[in-house]
């Protein structure tokens, strides 16, 4: 897989938004269950977005095009008005302020991360906690449990996805800034 | 619960697989080209190994013993090696059960307490010894976690049946959980037998208090004294005493026997088949499951219960080496 400037901004800048855009398209969209379609299409709409220019300011970029999505749901669907979406705390996206949650690092994000793994269904826990905390490979996680290597690659393969939902609140390291944020050049319109 | 969605699913299989190892020419071009099949597929897989990324922090942190929050992570530093707080270690244990000593599960401070998973084969019986002299006697077909230290005394009962003999601490309440169901020693010997969400508990001496977790406000706590017994589901536990023979009949498999007075046929054969791989078939209705059975048999001889039925009861009895039919 070759990695592009695009893929590394989406993972170092977009997805530690995660926690945030997710409360907000809670509060902001009554179907719970469509969240995580709602999470991903706004996800590809950024990236593709990002791979013309990527943006300067993620944040405010982020949720401007959740909210864009939001609005263009609700009227394909009619089931949430419109102006629940563009309500007052729809705009404070804009705000350039430090994320609060950047500051919330280390320590905090390792006990969330515990505590994600700890609520994995127990052969799913057992294989991730020798995996990732023992530092197994597959092969000798599979030989440890007495259980076939493909069995092992399925439980890798269910807690992944368990543990980037269960993550969604955890912010790693304060990001350094390799993208946006950057001074704008004077003159520029 | 995982969302159904197709494209993580497949995200999270190439995921999976590269995990396994590096991909051959032909896994790179499928790769290559699931990815390139729409946007949608590259940031799924991008988050998906963010995520599984992220949880390398805990490899580091296992170096990281200032992390432990609690006067017991503090003790338990002395007390072993840093890593063995953090990582499972599988050990054989004794010669009957495999115990694996993984850190606790279901709790939020994992993996700050150690704990102690134990669990016996279909007709096995093991005894485990804890730390604070409590003993637990495993059943057949049984696995639990126990973690005790000086601080907290819990076991889980995830499956199957179990003898405690519990050292009281007034301070230190020795607690079973099983499900949302929690069982308090009040200074005991007593049995916990788990079957799906239902329990049996059956105190041979002392006390026990029965509290549904899940329901505290709808079901009061139940206080078990001895030569009773309660049978817990959620939201409903019973309670009805017992006398000292009967107590003594429900731990036969103590010494690997089973005692039955007056029992259905039916009933009879599916305490057998917890013992043993090789189970007996009785039709499940009809007269035959009725047949009363009383008398006390050895827990693993099925073979020797099976002839009986033919001697004694003049049923037919078919034995095809992994099932044996009892029929008229």
């Amino acid at each position: 897989m070759n990695r592009s400037a695009v893929d590394l901004w989406f993972v170092e800048e977009v997805l530690p938004l995660e926690g945030a855009l997710t409360g907000y398209l809670r509060r902001k969209w009554r179907e719970a269950n469509e969240i995580p379609d709602l999470r991903q299409e706004i996800y590809t709409r950024v990236y593709e977005a990002a791979t013309v220019a990527i943006p300067e300011m993620t944040k405010p970029f982020l949720f401007m095009t959740a909210r864009n999505l939001l609005i263009d749901r609700a009227r394909r669907a009619q089931v949430v008005s419109i102006e629940a979406v563009l309500d007052s705390e729809g705009l404070d996206v804009a705000d350039t302020v430090p994320n609060p949650e950047q500051n919330a690092v280390g320590r905090e994000a390792l006990r969330l991360l515990q505590a994600a793994i700890s609520r994995l269904p127990p052969r799913c826990r057992e294989v991730t906690l020798l995996r990732k905390v023992h530092g197994l490979p597959q092969r000798d996680v599979a030989r440890r449990m007495g259980i076939s290597e493909s069995t092992v690659e399925q439980q890798v393969a269910k807690g992944v996805r368990l543990i980037a939902d269960a993550m969604a609140d955890i912010v790693p390291e304060p990001v350094t800034s390799r993208f946006g944020r950057r001074p704008r050049k004077v003159g520029q319109p | 619960m995982i969302e159904h969605d197709p494209i993580e699913e497949q995200a999270a299989r190439w995921l999976a697989r590269q995990d396994a190892g590096p991909l051959d020419a032909a896994g790179k071009a499928g790769f290559d080209a699931w990815l390139a099949t729409s946007t949608r597929h590259r940031v799924t897989y991008l988050r998906l190994e963010a995520a599984w990324k992220r949880a390398d922090h805990l490899r580091a942190a296992r170096q990281a013993p200032a992390l432990a929050p609690s006067p017991t992570g503090a003790r338990m530093a002395v007390e072993r090696a840093p890593w063995r707080r953090w990582a499972p270690v599988i050990a054989i244990a004794a010669t009957v059960a495999l115990a694996v000593v993984l850190p606790q599960t279901d709790d939020w401070d994992w993996p700050f307490t150690g704990g102690q998973k134990f669990s016996t084969g279909v007709g096995d019986r093991y005894t485990a010894h804890l730390q604070d002299g409590s003993q637990i006697e495993l059943n057949t077909n049984t696995r639990l976690r126990a973690s005790v230290d000086q601080a907290t005394r819990e076991v889980r009962l995830d499956r199957g049946e179990a003898f405690f003999e519990v050292v009281h601490d007034e301070k230190h309440p020795f607690v079973v959980i099983s499900g949302d169901l929690r069982i308090v020693d009040v200074g005991t010997k007593f049995s916990v037998r788990r079957e799906g969400d239902k329990l049996e508990v059956v105190v041979a001496e002392g006390a026990v208090l029965v509290e549904d977790m899940a329901h505290p406000n709808d079901v009061p706590p139940v206080l078990v004294p001895q030569l009773a017994a309660a049978v817990a589901q959620p939201k409903a536990i019973r309670k009805s005493s017992r006398s000292e023979e009967q107590v003594r009949d429900a731990l036969g498999w103590r010494r690997g026997t089973l005692v039955f007075t007056d029992r259905p046929l039916r009933e009879v054969a599916a305490e057998f088949n917890r013992y043993n791989r090789k189970q007996l078939v009785v039709p499940a209705d009809g007269p035959l499951g009725d047949i009363r059975i009383g008398g006390s048999f050895e827990a693993t001889n099925v073979d020797a219960f099976a002839r009986l039925l033919h001697s004694g009861f003049g049923l037919k009895v078919n034995d095809d080496g992994r099932e044996i039919k009892i029929s008229n």
